[in-house]
């Protein structure tokens, strides 16, 4: 049986999950010089853990039918990426692999949490626990603003991105951060975020009305809450995300 | 905001000067189907002569309207015969002679001179129905008593491929505009708007030069843009108002164009619509037109016709455009007043459904701000009352746009019909 229609456009999952992955390059060459060439090896190890329990977890769910193929684990590169590019500097390396590993497992069962959130809330709550310092990266706006623009550019322009939640978080956040005090380091997890790790696909409402109002509870929260209980808030917003995207739903078609 | 995207536009190849008239199949099957009804008193038996135009069946029911024979000829036989939507229909053979003898109707009329009345019985005794897809009565909407403001002509064809109703409007210019100043007067409208595409200007520039007599008569270019010519946004664009439902809400009326030539040929000569313009397009025929052909022509001698197809290998045939349209079983399948193009195509997208990834693309460019994702996931029936699947159109965007290929317009059309028939 064929469905209609019968044309198509031409983007498809595989291309948007790609084109994460590239916009991210900017961001990963940039993490290298600030920090060193080793972390390099802290890059590796998010992206090892996380394809690793992927393929465990796929495997255990299709034990009868499963076959290895790369393609299907982009995606589980790029959460480790992002794990890589948002996380301290200065984290311990079983913490890194530990929280990597929770988050993508839990992910791997509920697809609407994010498992970066989950993976960053344990490392900041450690430092938290331990009252160890972070280290700040040393951040040059300019560059940062330059590959931000860049990649988000590139996303825009791929439609691989749900720019709405991007431009929302971003801007409202930034005003805060800029009415504060200008800390770059900040900033820096800021574009991460806005980027990245809110507007994340599975995590976020579908309707761009919910999508939106997500975005503006997440700069909130963001604003007033320090980073530990902001990902705390993070994650309990990806579980309701679906009722609030029900709800505007339920609007928007009343309504029209 | 105007929702909606530009798709895969496709219509130069179809676009010649005037349309090529193909009028001598041999046999013609009649499909006995009004609107939605089937159940017809045949008024002709085997071996009777019929002239063209001829009434051959009629139905009681509501929304109905009579049967006409396309040629003059033999009744032959009644067979089941494919119709528009696969399914076999009692259809009426009638052997052509050729002569298209018709039955004589006396002088032209002049088409303004008509009443209310009089327009809505010659439209209802010619069977004239819209030609656009949806072969609902026109007879009904000027009937309804309710009094029509402005009219819209919709000759935006927002379909790719499709250009019947681009070739109506070049080919029939000045009898059409004759159609709806006659429209106009007799049921004083105030104002015509006739909406064309930005894409096609030479429709735009040649109306220009004929409007000038017709002060009441607009032309408007449209934004090339896919579900432009759904009558709700159409309406919405043209006269900055909101629309619930239909736009007979705000006294307009939007009527397709090729049904407007119909109406003409009705008030004219009573003339029945027992032919039509029909696009034959896609990259698997030698050479894609439009040809004006005759109701209950196979599609497969039309296609003969016009040079067959390229290869020997048998395309995807879909009927009334890739995105609304649906494919045909077969190539016998007979051409029916709501055809208004054959799609013949090598290769079609068959890519394999994938996870859904909440990239809420559907629900951004559904033009009825319906969650399509969400209708399909919802397991909870009250919930996807709320949804409102029943205000599903079918334009097809949700499952064009989605990056997982979901079959996003085939499981909420299932789920709508659900619903509606509880």
């Amino acid at each position: 049986m064929n469905y209609g229609p019968y044309i198509k456009s031409e983007n498809n999952n595989d291309k948007i999950i790609y084109n994460i992955l590239i916009s991210l390059i900017p961001f990963i060459i940039y993490k290298i010089y600030l920090t060193n060439l080793t972390s390099i090896i802290y890059l590796f190890i998010t992206i090892i853990s996380s394809v690793l329990i992927s393929i465990i977890f796929d495997a255990f769910k299709n034990s009868q039918s499963y076959k290895f193929n790369f393609k299907n684990y982009i995606y589980p590169v790029i959460i480790g990426t992002i794990i890589y590019l948002f996380i301290p500097s200065n984290t311990p390396l079983f913490l890194i692999i530990l929280s990597t590993i929770i988050g993508t497992s839990i992910n791997s069962f509920f697809k609407n949490v994010n498992p970066v959130l989950i993976a960053s809330l344990i490392i900041y709550a450690y430092f938290l626990i331990t009252n160890n310092n972070i280290i700040k990266l040393d951040i040059n706006i300019f560059i940062l603003i330059g590959i931000s623009i860049i990649s988000l550019g590139y996303l825009i322009l791929n439609r691989s991105v749900k720019f709405r939640i991007s431009f929302v978080f971003i801007l409202l956040s930034l005003l805060s951060l800029l009415i504060a005090e200008i800390d770059y380091n900040n900033i820096y997890l800021l574009i991460i975020l806005g980027l990245y790790i809110i507007p994340e696909l599975y995590s976020t409402p579908n309707t761009a009305m919910a999508g939106i109002l997500y975005a503006l509870m997440a700069s909130i929260t963001f604003m007033i809450l320090p980073m530990p209980i902001f990902l705390i808030f993070g994650i309990i917003m990806n579980i309701l995300n679906r009722y609030l995207d029900l709800n505007v739903a339920f609007y928007l078609v009343k309504n029209n | 905001m105007i929702r909606g995207t530009k798709v895969f536009n496709n219509k130069n190849i179809s676009i010649t000067s005037m349309p090529l008239k193909y009028n001598k199949p041999d046999y013609v099957y009649i499909p006995l189907v009004s609107y939605k009804n089937k159940n017809f008193d045949i008024l002709v038996k085997p071996d009777d002569y019929v002239l063209k135009g001829q009434v051959i069946a009629r139905s009681k029911d509501k929304f109905s309207f009579p049967i006409h024979s396309s040629v003059s000829g033999l009744v032959k036989e009644i067979q089941k015969r494919k119709y528009i939507d696969n399914e076999d229909i009692d259809s009426i053979v009638i052997e052509n002679d050729f002569l298209e003898k018709e039955k004589k109707i006396g002088n032209k009329h002049k088409i303004n001179s008509y009443s209310i009345e009089e327009v809505v019985e010659i439209l209802k005794e010619c069977g004239i129905v819209g030609m656009s897809g949806n072969n609902f009565p026109t007879y009904y909407k000027y009937g309804m008593e309710l009094k029509i403001k402005k009219l819209i002509i919709n000759a935006v064809e927002s379909e790719s491929f499709l250009t019947s109703d681009f070739t109506v409007l070049n080919s029939y210019t000045s009898e059409i505009l004759e159609t709806i100043d006659a429209l106009m007067e007799i049921f004083k409208i105030e104002e015509c708007v006739i909406a064309v595409k930005d894409f096609n200007k030479k429709a735009v520039d040649d109306l220009v030069q004929y409007i000038g007599s017709y002060t009441k008569i607009s032309i408007k270019s449209v934004p090339d843009n896919y579900t432009m010519g759904w009558e709700k946004y159409l309406t919405e664009y043209l006269f900055k108002v909101k629309i619930k439902k239909y736009p007979m809400e705000k006294s307009i009326l939007v009527e397709n164009i090729s049904t407007i030539f119909g109406i003409y040929e009705a008030l004219k000569y009573r003339k029945p619509i027992v032919e039509r313009i029909v696009t034959f397009s896609g990259d698997a025929l030698k050479k894609p037109q439009n040809v004006l052909v005759k109701i209950g022509t196979p599609i497969k001698e039309v296609i003969n016709f016009i040079g067959g197809y390229i290869t020997d290998k048998k395309p995807y045939l879909i009927v009334n455009g890739p995105m609304m349209g649906h494919c045909l079983e077969t190539d016998d399948t007979v051409i029916t007043k709501n055809m208004c193009g054959v799609i013949a195509l090598n290769k079609i997208d068959t890519s394999e459904e994938m996870d859904c990834i909440n990239c809420g693309k559907c629900t951004n460019i559904c033009p009825n701000r319906l969650a399509p994702i969400l209708i399909i996931n919802e397991k909870n029936v009250n919930n996807i009352k709320k949804l409102h699947p029943e205000k599903c159109i079918g334009c097809g965007l949700c499952s064009y746009i989605c990056p997982s290929k979901i079959h996003l317009r085939e499981k909420v059309l299932d789920i709508r019909d659900k619903v509606i028939q509880k």
